[in-house]
């Protein structure tokens, strides 16, 4: 067993004293670190080679790390916050991964351009956090995923070597594109340092439509109908319980058109007509500032409720073929001794379950999931549970698992990049 | 047999003319997705783009002129999809062409083959005498049950493969051809708008009279007198295919001289595949050459059609009709618009699309009889597009591609009618009041 | 020879004579795809049916030790599908077959020989369109697209081929079957799929794509402004981009190439101007309007001396027909071409274009340019005479260079063509010896025996392969 103390005498050899700190009480690691530069990473890295010391890259620390083992150490990004290189006639920016995604998103506003990710949780999420945990919300309808505008990493290898991939450019097939692996890969195959993104530009104009439901089989219904229609869309989310600011009994689906400033009235006219066929409770128009509160509910930025033990949450992500989402949710047989919570990107196929409850009420339901989205070949993330369930974090693995493995083992050959954290334990 | 370097006939029979003609080729691709033998077996020498960079090799006596390379070469149908899709605009009919003939000479030295088919190409097909007597037999063979029995009897069995569906493919033969040995006039129904010459070919006079006959009462409603001159013979462009470059001459040079001076403005034809090869007549010579004014005047049916006032069928015909273009007539000639909307203009009639309607249907003048496997899996797919439509009627413009259509409509039981396109107007003004009778 | 009789016969016996390949004089049509440049035969072809003959071919490759890769259409720009170190060609022209079209989960499940606007084709009576689309759409097949990231002018808007993949069966070079990806829209761990798309075939055999179906759009506008400089136009680009509009398209086209569209094609480009700019919007209606008048006045303020719309469906094909066959109707004015692929920021787009011209006058060839403006990926093509040794020697140099002067100005080497074995040697100016590495140790993990594609991409392994290789430039294929 190394102890805190032999890493942090360690550690002082390569990095300032007071860039090294106990770790935050969630983290599971023994110590963290806050370098500066690529030049200290690079060194970190080359001393856990060495003395096969493991770390774990930390970004905001929005990520929850339950079922982990302890690691070594933490190398926090966050002091790594100061660089951001924004060409906007060219509608690229590079950002050190360090810098919160609010800070960059603020900058870039002021050019009316903008990365076209949702953040997730807190206001301290960073690019690189976002990027290594491949997060999305409601704009994921219109703008996808990391892997669409990301065009550049920086990333600092097992060698403790800098390695470039991809450039500046928004069209590019020089060499394998190492970007795409590295975004969700959660740090596993080094640390990401620099990320360049294309950009997308501020819609000159948008409104939100939220309506409310009795049934998910009603909110589905517009948007269903939607697909068939031309209408400029940019965020789409139905959402029930913690995430709704309303009434927790009800579903509530929010979408927000966007255009130009006459363009878009049209589309407001169509899609109120197409709101009169299905069975809405009620639904309204609103700016998007009357409804920045639903969206901030809706991607999680508001605080959760503290008074609920973290040993009743238990948080399933899933994705789905796109026409199997709906059948599926509507077989989910929820008994009333949980309390449970939805957030469902209708468009992608993708559902995410909060359930409270005990572990002797939700397990059923929960084996249920899995086993009905093995069948589906779909996707399960466990992104809260209590400690010590013997529930995997990703319960099912892909038939191209074996290749993940050799992949990580080929990067990362010494296995100090957040080891046992990912998917079957890599 | 191998032909090596030295008596490379391509090499020192293609000049810089067709070298350059070659070199046009930018090696792009965009041919080989049109080309039916290579969607049908997916090798790259069986494309237009392989086949032109192994006449480019054997040219440069690169590769041997073998049987190998005679089998890529002949498995062409030259049904000139691939210059449709060309973006430079190589000329891949004529290049083939050059190839066939200029190879002729070594591959065929002294073969049985060579002789039996020199005689048919030289002999047969230029005299109509030779085959009003092959049809009168055929049409013997046909009338006394013959074929019957040997197409649905044990003796399809016992027939050789090749024998069997060229016996199989025979349409039914008409008595008679249509032309007679001297000149013939058709008057003009109304007033006389113009005058204009029926180039009547081979098959079509001696299998399809009926069409002519139904394109010179088109013309006559329409206010055209038409003339079909006498001792005209076959266009040679079955001679060019199959590489009888010296023959093909032979027959464009006696079709020159019976069309050169007569008083027609125009040279009407209801055969796409003589029309295309007519209309080269002015490409192998310079513009002062005899040649010249002739082929200008060469027209295809349709195309006349739509240079003038069409009066318009006024009672409607319930058809549901697709076309399916003949090679020598959108590619050959570039003419897609024209036989659609005549098809169009008839009240009634319902016009459905056809996929891949402009792709070759494996008849391609001989090539059913020399290449007939892949003939075959050509005209399997055209038929699956045509079954898939539920049409009543397949109309084509071009004698080659009827007698393959109908040939596939009873291979696959299906009760399609296969029309020309003559015959589908025709059918059309036949209610008309003054309309002549058939 | 790499292959052997009994390596032959078992080919034989596994596919039948009619889908082996193996005389020279038959091998010759492989020697080279869409550039001419490089020129290698192969020892054998084979067309296989199914996925499992491809893995029994592989199998068969390894135990032989015969390096082995797949073809498509033999369209690619970068000497992709040539076989560098002899060996196997696996022509995938016989899977050709669209498995599955599910307008529900928008997807399409194709065989890697489809051709690309077969897809769309068949799906376009139902509104739905295959985005990708590279001006060899007619030709080229998805699998290849797969291989190479292709693009296409509308990549600027909808993204390349990595965009529109979900799900991979490959065949690895080991001969197991793996899928890779599926129906969702994420993948399991490491993003397997954007690995793959774009590895030009150095990694495994696709045999089965998991494509999205894009809806089309409500409505299209066409805008063709017309400038006197190449200067102006190249400044609109990035104006128009800044100003936060994304056309679908934006292409720039210089004036010899405008002539040479109008002398074949006539597609209605005007033939005094410098240079012009395709431009394309879509989207909904309404906004359409709005963005079609903040665009024009864009072209205007940049000097453009006239700016149209295409107002028939027969005229936008048209323009586009000219844009896609450009290429084409250049080989109508000159006898030889090569053709570039750099990337730049679009705003550095008129500091490059002057560099080209510079460095033409100063070898004394001429340079014409269709670019895709908008995704700063320009397509300089020198032109030059074949039978001149040197200037095949300049025409190479010409685009080094230019090569080089797009790193510099923070680019890439290859916007949608690959290196293949063209690029090789500009390679290393792109990526260090450390980033080339992270890719070999990659290339490790799936390819170890290296007989997977050898000879592509990376200079290292490219050392044995190159002097095979037989230099001749012929003409450069197209954009």
């Amino acid at each position: 067993m190394i102890s805190a103390d032999h890493l942090e005498r360690q550690l002082q050899t390569i990095i300032d004293g007071n860039r090294i700190l106990p770790p935050q009480p969630s983290i599971p690691v023994k110590i963290t670190v806050f370098p500066e530069n690529e030049q200290q990473i690079s060194e970190l890295v080359k001393w856990a080679t060495k003395d096969q010391i493991t770390l774990l890259p930390l970004g905001g620390g929005t990520h929850t790390f339950s079922g982990i083992e302890d690691l070594h150490v933490a190398i926090s990004l966050t002091k790594m916050n100061h660089q951001i290189e924004h060409v906007s006639e060219d509608l690229i920016a590079t950002v050190a991964a360090g810098m919160t995604f609010k800070d960059v998103q603020t900058d870039l506003s002021s050019h009316g351009q903008m990365i076209p990710l949702d953040q997730p949780g807190k206001h301290n999420s960073t690019i690189g956090g976002m990027v290594s945990a491949n997060v999305s919300g409601p704009s994921r309808h219109r703008y996808g995923t990391a892997r669409d505008w990301v065009i550049e990493t920086r990333l600092i290898n097992a060698d403790g070597k800098v390695v470039k991939s991809g450039a500046k450019v928004v069209k590019n097939v020089s060499g394998y594109d190492l970007n795409k692996l590295y975004i969700g890969a959660r740090g596993t195959l080094g640390i990401l340092t620099y990320i360049s993104f294309k950009l997308a530009p501020i819609p000159k104009s948008s409104v939100t439509f939220r309506s409310c439901y009795n049934s998910l089989t009603d909110a589905f219904a517009l948007t269903h109908l939607i697909r068939r229609e031309y209408l400029d869309i940019e965020k789409m989310v139905i959402i029930k319980g913690k995430w709704t600011p309303g009434k927790t009994k009800h579903w509530w689906l929010l979408i927000d058109l966007a255009g130009t400033e006459i363009g878009i009235e049209p589309q407001i006219k169509h899609l109120s007509k197409l709101h009169d066929q299905v069975e809405a409770r009620r639904w309204n128009i609103t700016s998007k500032e009357d409804s920045q509160h639903f969206w901030n509910m809706a991607c999680n930025r508001e605080k959760s409720d503290d008074t609920i033990s973290n040993e009743d949450i238990w948080e399933v992500r899933m994705v789905l073929p796109k026409r199997e989402l709906l059948p599926f949710l509507v077989d989910l047989t929820i008994s009333d001794e949980m309390n449970v919570s939805f957030k469902i990107f209708p468009t992608s196929g993708i559902c995410t379950i909060e359930f409270v409850g005990k572990k002797s009420t939700v397990t059923n339901i929960l084996n249920f999931i899995i086993k009905e989205v093995k069948v589906k070949k779909g996707l399960v993330e466990f992104v809260k549970m209590p400690p010590d369930t013997n529930f995997e974090r990703w319960p099912i693995l892909p038939p191209s698992f074996p290749w993940i493995q050799k992949i990580k083992r080929a990067l990362d050959p010494n296995n100090i990049f957040a080891p046992g954290t990912f998917i079957g334990g890599i | 047999m191998s032909h090596k370097l030295l008596i490379n006939p391509i090499y020192t029979s293609f000049g810089i003319k067709e070298k350059h003609l070659l070199q046009e080729c930018i090696h792009c691709g965009f041919c080989l997705p049109t080309c039916p033998t290579y969607i049908e077996n997916g090798k790259e020498m069986d494309s237009p783009r392989g086949r032109l960079y192994l006449m480019e090799a054997a040219m440069n006596g690169e590769i041997d002129i073998s049987e190998r390379f005679f089998e890529h070469i002949d498995l062409c149908l030259v049904c000139r999809a691939c210059e449709t899709a060309c973006p430079s605009g190589v000329q891949f009919g004529k290049l083939m062409e050059i190839t066939r003939d200029v190879t002729h000479s070594v591959r065929y030295k002294s073969s049985v083959s060579k002789l039996i088919s020199n005689f048919i190409l030289s002999v047969i097909i230029p005299s109509h005498g030779w085959l009003s007597t092959i049809f009168k037999l055929g049409w013997l063979y046909q009338k006394t049950g013959l074929h019957w029995v040997t197409k649905n009897t044990f003796m399809k069995n016992i027939l050789p493969a090749k024998i069997r569906n060229i016996n199989e493919s025979i349409p039914p033969i008409p008595f008679k051809r249509f032309a007679k040995n001297n000149v013939q006039t058709f008057h003009a129904i109304g007033e006389k708008k113009g005058r204009v010459a029926l180039f009547t070919g081979c098959v079509m006079d001696h299998l399809f009279p009926d069409v002519h006959a139904a394109t010179i009462r088109i013309l006559n409603w329409n206010g055209y007198e038409v003339v079909i001159p006498s001792d005209q013979t076959c266009c040679g462009a079955l001679h060019v295919h199959s590489g009888d470059g010296k023959t093909s001459k032979q027959l464009r040079d006696i079709n020159l001289s019976v069309f050169s001076d007569r008083s027609f403005d125009i040279i009407i034809l209801n055969a796409a595949g003589c029309g295309a090869h007519l209309k080269q007549y002015k490409q192998e010579n310079n513009k002062d050459n005899p040649t010249y004014p002739f082929s200008k005047k060469v027209k295809d049916l349709t195309e006349f059609l739509a240079t003038v006032p069409l009066r318009n069928p006024e009672f409607p015909l319930y058809l549901k009709v697709v076309y399916d273009e003949p090679c020598h007539l959108i590619h050959g000639q570039g003419i897609s618009v024209e036989p659609k909307q005549i098809i169009k203009s008839i009240p009634g009639t319902t016009f459905l699309s056809l996929i891949e309607s402009d792709a070759c249907c494996g008849s391609a003048g001989s090539y059913s009889i020399t290449e007939t496997e892949m003939s075959l899996k050509v005209l399997e797919r055209k038929m699956n597009h045509i079954a898939s439509t539920g049409a009543d009627c397949v109309v084509t413009a071009n004698p080659g591609c009827q007698i393959q259509l109908q040939w596939g409509m009873n291979r696959k039981n299906l009760s399609m009618e296969v029309l020309h396109i003559a015959e589908l107007l025709d059918r059309a003004y036949q209610k008309s009041n003054g309309y002549p009778l058939p | 020879m790499a292959i052997d009789s009994i390596f032959i016969s078992n080919l034989l016996s596994l596919l039948g004579e009619n889908r082996v390949i193996t005389h020279p004089d038959e091998l010759i049509v492989f020697e080279c795809d869409g550039l001419t440049l490089h020129k290698q035969m192969p020892d054998a072809v084979v067309l296989p049916k199914s996925t499992e003959e491809v893995s029994e071919i592989i199998k068969l490759c390894q135990t032989n030790h015969t390096p082995f890769l797949a073809r498509g259409s033999g369209t690619g720009l970068s000497g992709g599908a040539i076989a560098v170190e002899g060996g196997v060609i696996i022509q995938m022209s016989l899977l050709n077959q669209i498995l599955k079209i599910d307008y529900e989960d928008e997807i399409a499940v194709v065989q890697p020989g489809v051709i690309n606007l077969n897809l769309t084709n068949e799906t376009s009576p139902d509104g739905y369109h295959f985005a990708p689309d590279p001006s060899s759409q007619k030709a080229c097949t998805i699998g290849g697209n797969v291989a190479e990231n292709a693009g296409g002018p509308h990549t600027l808007k909808y993204g390349v081929t990595a965009n529109h993949v979900m799900g991979l069966k490959v065949v690895m070079p080991s001969g197991d079957i793996v899928e890779l990806g599926g129906k969702i829209e994420e993948f399991s761990g490491y993003d397997l799929v954007g690995l793959f798309v774009g590895s030009e075939g150095t990694l495994g055999i696709t045999t089965e794509i998991t494509v999205k179906l894009i809806r089309n759009p409500e409505g299209v506008k066409t805008f063709l402004a017309t400038y006197n400089t190449i200067n102006d136009a190249s400044n609109t680009v990035s104006k128009i981009i800044e100003s936060g509009i994304i056309p679908a398209a934006m292409e720039l086209i210089d004036n010899l190439v405008i002539q040479a569209v109008e002398s074949h094609l006539k597609a209605g480009f005007p033939t005094k101007a410098d240079a012009i700019l395709l431009i394309e919007i879509d989207g909904v209606k309404s906004t359409l309007t709005e963005e079609a008048k903040r665009i024009e006045s864009i072209c205007l303020s940049q000097n453009a001396v006239n700016f149209q719309e295409a107002e028939t469906m027969e005229e936008r094909n048209l323009l586009w027909r000219g844009r896609k066959e450009a290429i084409g109707a250049l080989g109508k004015v000159t006898p030889a071409f090569y053709t570039n692929d750099g990337v730049i920021p679009r705003s550095k787009l008129p500091e490059i274009l002057e560099f080209d011209l510079d460095i033409g006058k100063r070898y004394g060839l001429e340079i014409a340019h269709i670019c895709h403006a908008g995704d700063g990926n320009i397509h300089p093509i020198i032109l030059y005479n074949p039978d001149n040794k040197n200037e095949i020697k300049h025409a190479i140099k010409i685009s080094e260079a230019i090569l080089k002067k797009c790193i510099e100005l923070g680019g890439a080497l290859t916007g949608e063509h690959g290196i293949g074995t063209e690029k090789l040697s500009s390679f290393g100016i792109m990526y260090s010896d450390n980033d080339q590495n992270q890719m070999l140790r990659l290339r490790k993990v799936f390819n170890p025996t290296d007989l997977l594609n050898p000879g592509k991409i990376f200079p290292e392994g490219a050392k044995c392969g190159e002097s095979r290789i037989n230099q001749t430039i012929k003409k450069g294929g197209w954009i």
